[in-house]
């Protein structure tokens, strides 16, 4: 249908969602929130409707309610409505918290959506995050990162953390109630209490409210890079011993990750050594099956920049070369971001891997090959993406790891993790399956 | 009452009448903006055809990607930032995207969709339009879409309809001769229904519903005459076949059950001047089993109480908006429940009273409960003593919670030869094995 250099000003992104689904991606992972949308009828459809396929763990139906702003209350009134509307939601849905966002078009007339939230908070008697601008914001990432930061926002920090070493762990990327979202949580918390420590509120993990304001126990935080924030800012906004690191995905990385943790958190530094080497040395020799079989393939990497650099770093570990990788965000640092993350654990992008950043969906149709490729021809052996729109592309005959939001056709109903040493094992055998077409 | 956006009630400008003004009234549509609409339809009808969303980047948010959902890169953005909106370049985006479409896409009709921010700087689309499409030789349609205001889902369709209706009639040419065959609006009436209508000597042209290739649409001009399941969900194109092109619209029931797939070939049978005898000879061998099937269940299902589930869907689907919702609901009747309507939306008095002129016009006389919310939904199926659900399946959390088994609306096949199916599918709700 196309030809080359069409300006990617006017394409559709493979992600053409912004903030606006991005926050109501957050308040789906705060179990007890609900997302009021200032806006007319339409913006629902940016929200709810992208996850219909992707979470069947959660209806999301009942977290989303909105204003349906007439033109006449745009032009005289609005606050009024939406004051009306979110007493009205908290009555029939007695949320403990509410995430209020307004669409790029009402934003543009000057709308103040944080004094209505505070106004609105003053009426229903739960927390109200005011997410100004984020409708506007690059990608869903933006608005996924503007609800955690507002909830960290509302923390008192000032209170002490409890006894005994507890960390928080901010920014992680929770997508839907299913099984791998809570394996990979749980291997998280079995690798933090390798080190004594207790991993307490996970922001965002599906915890209520509650849980998650009650995150000044911890002595220390943990960022990760869907959060949005630098170590300087999060050890400011928490007054806590604060890092961001790197998805633990893939030994190094992992690794890692139980580094920065056991820093943050002063654990005895031969106790972290003790523990990395007796699981990284459980993982090894299980992967060491793995590379049998993968090592000398090829990988194509279509993903958020964090995925992307855990996975390139998972392929290093397997023998897998990676001539393409895709970076599907616009805010989570592009090809520099990329080289910071594989940095962390001494790993730099390979000369021979060629980088896209925030392609065209036009784009990303064009280099999965032809259609159905002769034997041999494709042009990689195995692929790692969401659900994005490639039907009729080459792409669809490339074996594939389905990963990341959104992932339609790859659910959970196994606790198979992604992450942690047990993760990159579980990832491991995922892109045997999709190598073999058995599952 | 303030609520999550289900039951504010306005004028619509395109309807007049008394039944259009209940219709509209009774609220038994969910409603949506007309660029989510389009986008919806676009995007699963294949074509040669691009789509260009004219606003800011969060308005192509309404797409749906995924290998399910073909055809998005067909969309494009006009992306307004504020400095474009501030400045009012919004129509010199628009040409710009509309002359990269034009020059490197060459699709043969882009049709382009205003948002609220385009409405809101008061961008005259037309103009647009009309000048891209005399520079390039391409067609290009322009259509409002703001959100903000009272859209049904019937609006969108009939909308939707028109524009292809457009996009495939060539008016410089001489009409296309008729086919001498039917054209199926908005549905499909599945392979056993189509295989009759070839045998009884209605065939069928094409059955034009939601993701029908745009090849398939253009068999709409040449067609000797169109099924429709409620010609008040298409009352543009009605208007449009009938009196721009002389041809004929037939109002049928949807063909599901046994009681739809009779009347739906009575329709046809009287409407297409088929002979009814011969046509009864070929069709009774089909309908007998069917019957038999249903008696059979009536001994097990008759008197069960059914929550049949009204206003709550919003998937474009004209077999779910057809009839007030009500397409159905003779499915469960003729097997013997009694049915309760559990419809969505407020209870105001001049909403219940539309309801019920909407409803006994229909010649529906089942009592009517409603609920406000979608997390109301399962204490009023208990409240109601629902022994079954028949709703949109993202209430399946809220009935199964309640404990009440449930059947999500539109997987009841359709023809004679699925009754039984259909029949085995509500046992298995029900819990009983097969």
């Amino acid at each position: 249908m196309s030809d080359s250099g069409f300006p990617g000003e006017f394409a559709i992104p493979p992600l053409a969602h912004t903030g606006l689904f991005g926050a109501f991606l957050g308040c789906h992972a705060i179990s007890d929130a609900i997302q009021v949308l200032h806006t007319g009828v339409g913006c629902k459809g940016k929200t709810q409707v992208h996850l219909v396929e992707h979470d069947l763990g959660r209806e999301a139906h009942a977290k989303v309610g909105w204003t349906e702003l007439t033109e006449a209350e745009w032009i005289q009134a609005p606050l009024v409505r939406l004051r009306e509307a979110a007493r009205e939601l908290c009555r029939r849905r007695r949320p403990g918290g509410i995430v209020l966002t307004t669409s790029t078009a009402v934003e543009y007339t000057g709308v103040d959506l944080e004094a209505a939230a505070e106004a609105v908070e003053g009426e229903v008697g739960v927390p109200v995050l005011a997410l100004p601008g984020v409708a506007s914001s690059p990608d869903l990432y933006s608005g996924y990162s503007a609800v955690v930061r507002a909830l960290l926002g509302r923390v008192d920090w000032s209170r002490p953390p409890a006894e005994g070493l507890e960390a928080a762990l901010a920014g992680y990327f929770f997508h839907r109630y299913e099984h791998e979202q809570a394996a990979n949580l749980a291997e998280l918390r079995r690798l933090a209490e390798g080190l004594g420590v207790n991993l307490g509120p996970v922001l965002l993990s599906g915890e209520p409210m509650e849980a998650l304001l009650a995150a000044h126990h911890a002595s220390a935080v943990l960022g990760l890079p869907y959060l949005g924030l630098d170590d300087a800012a999060l050890g400011r906004l928490t007054m806590r011993p604060a890092g961001v690191v790197g998805l633990p995905l893939g030994l190094r990385a992992t690794t890692r990750w139980l580094q920065a943790l056991g820093g943050l958190l002063g654990v005895e530094p031969e106790r972290v050594r003790r523990l990395i080497e007796r699981e990284e040395g459980r993982a090894s020799s299980r992967l060491g099956l793995a590379r049998r079989v993968l090592s000398g393939r090829s990988l194509a990497i279509i993903a958020d920049t964090p995925l992307v650099a855990g996975f390139m770093l998972l392929a290093q570990e397997l023998g897998l070369t990676c001539p393409l990788v895709a970076l599907l965000d616009r805010s989570l640092g592009g090809e520099e971001g990329l080289r910071a993350l594989l940095d962390q654990v001494g790993a730099r992008i390979p000369v021979t891997t060629k980088v896209l950043v925030a392609p065209s969906l036009l784009e990303l149709r064009d280099l999965g090959g032809p259609l159905e490729p002769r034997a041999g021809a494709a042009p990689f052996d195995l692929v790692v993406r969401p659900d994005l729109g490639l039907a009729g592309t080459g792409w669809a005959s490339i074996p594939t790891v389905e990963v990341g939001f959104p992932a339609r056709r790859k659910h959970f109903v196994f606790p198979l993790p992604e992450l942690g040493y047990a993760g990159a094992v579980a990832l491991a055998g995922r892109l045997m399956d999709a190598l073999f077409e058995a599952h | 009452m303030p609520t999550d956006g289900i039951d504010k009630v306005e004028a619509h400008p395109h309807l007049g009448s008394k039944e259009q003004a209940q219709r509209i009234a009774a609220r038994l549509d969910q409603v949506m903006c007309t660029l989510e609409g389009m986008a919806t339809l676009f995007a699963q009808t294949p074509g040669d055809f691009a789509v260009v969303v004219h606003g800011d980047r969060d308005c192509l948010g309404v797409v749906v990607q995924g290998m399910a959902y073909p055809g998005t890169e067909r969309f494009f953005g006009t992306q307004l930032g504020e400095p474009d909106a501030v400045a009012g370049h919004g129509a010199t985006r628009l040409g710009e995207c509309l002359r990269a479409i034009c020059q490197h896409v060459r699709p043969r009709v882009v049709f382009v969709i205003g948002t609220c921010l385009s409405a809101l700087l008061g961008e005259d689309l037309e103009p647009v339009a009309r000048q891209l499409g005399r520079e390039t030789g391409v067609r290009v349609v322009a259509l409002e879409g703001a959100g903000m205001g009272f859209v049904s889902q019937a609006e969108i369709l009939d909308r939707h309809a028109c524009l292809l209706l457009d996009s495939v009639e060539d008016s410089k040419r001489e009409a296309p001769r008729p086919s001498g065959q039917l054209c199926a609006v908005g549905f499909d009436p599945g392979p056993e229904v189509r295989r009759l209508m070839s045998v009884i000597g209605a065939p069928l042209s094409a059955a034009l519903h939601v993701g029908a290739p745009l090849s398939d649409w253009a068999r709409l001009p040449s067609a000797r005459g169109h099924l429709l399941l409620d010609e008040a969900l298409y009352p543009q194109l009605a208007s449009a076949l009938r009196e721009r092109r002389g041809q004929e619209t037939i109002e049928a029931p949807f063909p599901v059950g046994c009681g739809g797939t009779r009347g739906f070939f009575d329709s046809l049978i009287q409407r297409c001047g088929l002979n009814s005898d011969e046509a009864g000879a070929i069709i009774g061998p089909e309908e007998g089993p069917a019957l038999e099937a249903v008696e059979v269940a009536r001994r097990r299902l008759a008197g069960l109480r059914i929550g049949f589930n009204l206003g709550s869907k919003k998937n474009l689907d004209s077999r779910t908006l057809a009839r007030a919702g009500l397409v159905d609901l003779q499915v469960f009747e003729e097997l013997g429940f009694e049915p309760v309507l559990l419809v969505q939306g407020d209870d105001s008095p001049s909403r219940m009273d539309a309801l019920e002129g909407i409803l006994g016009g229909y010649g529906c006389g089942a009592p009517v409960r409603v609920f406000s919310d979608t997390v109301f939904f399962g204490a009023l199926c208990r409240a109601e003593g629902c022994e079954l659900v028949y709703a949109s399946d993202h209430l399946r959390e809220e009935a199964e919670a309640a404990g009440i088994p449930f059947l999500p609306i539109g997987v009841l096949e359709p023809g004679w030869g699925r009754v039984r199916a259909n029949i085995g599918r509500i046992l298995s709700a029900l819990g009983e094995a097969q």
